[in-house]
């Protein structure tokens, strides 16, 4: 037990320096390769690495929450933040924005104005949380956990429907969801990081505080309930904390794949810990991670940049691959 | 010295009718006092994809006693538990703990009142095994709370009593089912409540452990406690102070483990394939109930 607390400190302690350094980074990599005279270009790195850096660390840190909660809850090291529809949600939010053409002109979402941005994040954030609430009255509350899956991938494939439809008829919608779904950290500006930051410092912190009822579900749900636990009301409470998780991190980053999956999984590779741990490491891992991806997807190929989520996509899909393949050999044995 | 007695099955027979046709039989044991009774219930039925598991069945578990719950698969035995234990809800009769309705007991107080474990199948995941056993102090420091001093010398002293110090640091997913079983053992028993029902905790148990949880619930349950187990191996029920033998959903009998009634009745039961013989050791009756191969 105290080697597991120690190895949790040390990990929480080299994690945070991870997302120092990778900030750090952040500030250094520009269009044109990576310049550290940072006086020169303090301007530019106030207006846009500085916010984008952050941001990309705090819509990380929020992916992981949220997906240490979905694996929590599920009981299923395979869930991801993306399960209770709020993707499609998203998605549709986004599509509804767009075609409607109230928010932004013509058809380039790196053109919006501070307005139509509003308007973008505004839609997805409502869109995410909308599609979580659907597949909660779908299933009738949270009180039976397989029934809340099988409710989210019917609103994911009704939600995604009525966005296919919206698409044909304004092909204009097609493109800004496609940036959208591929996911981006290029748009974070100083108020995307002020809502991470507060939608974090309020999620989170709850979220450690009533992790105990996500180790009791370790024990199963009849042991759990035979503890005292009120399951329905406490599962709905964490599921919508991990709604309103994943709204803000999908409505200002897009739809950014693998971090939420792979962050909790670093993390139980690494420590033996509880929930409440596990929760406030895979924050800090989700950051490092995705402010990883976003100094690779700027630098790597200068002055172009590749879409984030495309990267984390990769890496995180080759990471999971060898997950499985480890597993696949361990059950051999 | 050994005495053997090889039971028949034809004094069964009238066993095996419902339980109306012997109302002096079933339940025959609620003339205590009502003290002695921390958990009653009363006509118990469960109905569950349009059959009866659990049918009319009363019982009462007393205080300082053990009771083993025996019978034939799908016989109604974890549903019966899971009645007592207040997990499911009965479509007629009530539970009563301590007097009063399960239903009317604040969640909080019936968990300090009741400890469950479930069949092991249900638990899976990744946090050491010690945090699992430190579960069982949940109702006592409550959801938001941390468990203190005293916790944690229960929790210390229920991991001693089941062997698992030696993996109290390891994972419950990469132990064994024997090692995971008395893990999730010592949670159930980290909660000290005064009721105890444990659904097949002798599962995935070698010899020596089993025997150990015999004497883990005898001792328990001289020290006061009131369990119930369900239990597979009717050696081991037959030490029970009681066996409560399920039938098709209906409680066939409730007698204590040396009635030659409950031994015809279960050779019955199980269609002969058994056989009970007595024997005396260090002055105790003990039995042994052997597979006819």
């Amino acid at each position: 037990m105290k080697t597991a607390v120690g190895g949790a400190a040390w990990l929480s302690g080299w994690l945070a320096l991870a997302g120092l350094v990778l900030l750090g980074c952040g500030l250094a990599a520009g269009s044109e390769g990576w310049s550290f005279a940072w006086g020169r270009e303090s301007g530019l790195i106030g207006a846009i690495r500085a916010p984008r850096s952050l941001g990309a660390w705090c819509a990380g840190a929020l992916l992981g929450v949220s997906g240490a909660l979905a694996q929590g809850l599920f009981r299923n090291p395979l869930a991801d933040p993306y399960l209770l529809g709020s993707a499609a949600g998203a998605g549709l939010g986004v599509v509804l924005v767009i075609a409607s053409g109230t928010a932004v002109a013509g058809s380039s979402l790196a053109g919006a104005d501070w307005l139509g941005q509003l308007g973008l994040t505004g839609a997805a954030f409502l869109g995410a949380l909308g599609g979580v609430s659907l597949t909660l009255l779908l299933a009738g509350g949270a009180a039976r956990p397989l029934v809340l899956l099988l409710g989210g991938v019917v609103v994911g494939v009704l939600l995604g429907a009525v966005a296919d439809l919206l698409m044909l008829l304004s092909p204009e919608a097609l493109r800004g969801k496609q940036i959208f779904l591929l996911g981006t950290t290029g748009l974070l500006g100083w108020e995307s990081v002020l809502v991470l930051g507060v939608v974090l410092g309020v999620t989170l912190p709850l979220a450690v505080r009533f992790a105990l009822v996500l180790d009791a579900l370790v024990l199963g749900e009849a042991s759990a309930s035979s503890l005292g636990l009120d399951l329905p009301k406490l599962r709905l409470m964490l599921v919508s904390l991990m709604a309103l998780c994943t709204g803000a991190a999908v409505a200002q980053a897009g739809l950014i794949a693998f971090v939420g999956l792979v962050a909790p999984h670093l993390v139980r590779r690494l420590v033996t810990v509880t929930h409440g741990p596990l929760l406030a490491l895979s924050a800090l891992s989700g950051g490092a991670l995705l402010l990883a991806a976003d100094v690779i997807a700027r630098s790597v190929i200068a002055p172009q940049e590749l879409p984030v989520g495309v990267l984390t996509a990769v890496v995180g899909g080759c990471y999971l691959m060898l997950l499985l393949r480890r597993r696949a050999v361990d059950a051999r044995v | 010295m050994l005495v053997s007695e090889p039971i028949s099955g034809a004094g069964a027979v009238a066993r095996a009718e419902p339980p109306e046709a012997a109302p002096s039989r079933v339940g025959s044991n609620l003339g205590f006092r009502s003290d002695d009774v921390p958990l009653r219930g009363e006509r118990l039925c469960l109905k569950l994809g349009g059959r009866r598991v659990v049918d009319e069945v009363s019982v009462a578990l007393r205080e300082g006693a053990w009771t083993a719950i025996v019978g034939p698969n799908g016989a109604g035995k974890s549903s019966l538990l899971s009645l007592l234990g207040g997990l499911r809800k009965p479509n007629a009769g009530q539970v009563r703990l301590r007097g009063r309705a399960l239903a009317d007991w604040p969640a909080a107080a019936r968990a300090r009142q009741i400890a469950w474990l479930a069949q092991q199948g249900e638990a899976e995941g990744d946090i050491a095994a010690r945090d699992v056993v430190r579960l069982g102090r949940l109702p006592h420091h409550g959801l938001l709370g941390a468990p203190g001093p005293a916790d944690e010398r229960i929790v210390a002293a229920a991991m001693a009593e089941t062997e698992c110090d030696a993996f109290a640091d390891s994972r419950l997913g990469e132990l064994s089912g024997g090692e995971r079983q008395r893990v999730l053992l010592a949670r159930a028993l980290a909660v000290e409540a005064p009721v105890l029902l444990l659904d097949e905790p002798t599962a995935h148990l070698d010899a020596p452990h089993q025997s150990a949880l015999v004497r883990s619930v005898t001792r328990r349950s001289a020290a006061g406690a009131a369990i119930a187990v369900v239990l597979h191996d009717l050696t081991l029920a037959l030490a029970a102070d009681r066996v409560w033998l399920m039938v098709a959903g209906r409680l066939l009998i409730d007698t204590e483990p040396d009635d030659p009634e409950l031994h015809a009745a279960l050779v019955d039961v199980f269609d002969a394939s058994i056989a009970i013989e007595r024997l005396e050791r260090d002055g105790r009756a003990l039995h042994v109930v052997r597979p006819l191969i």
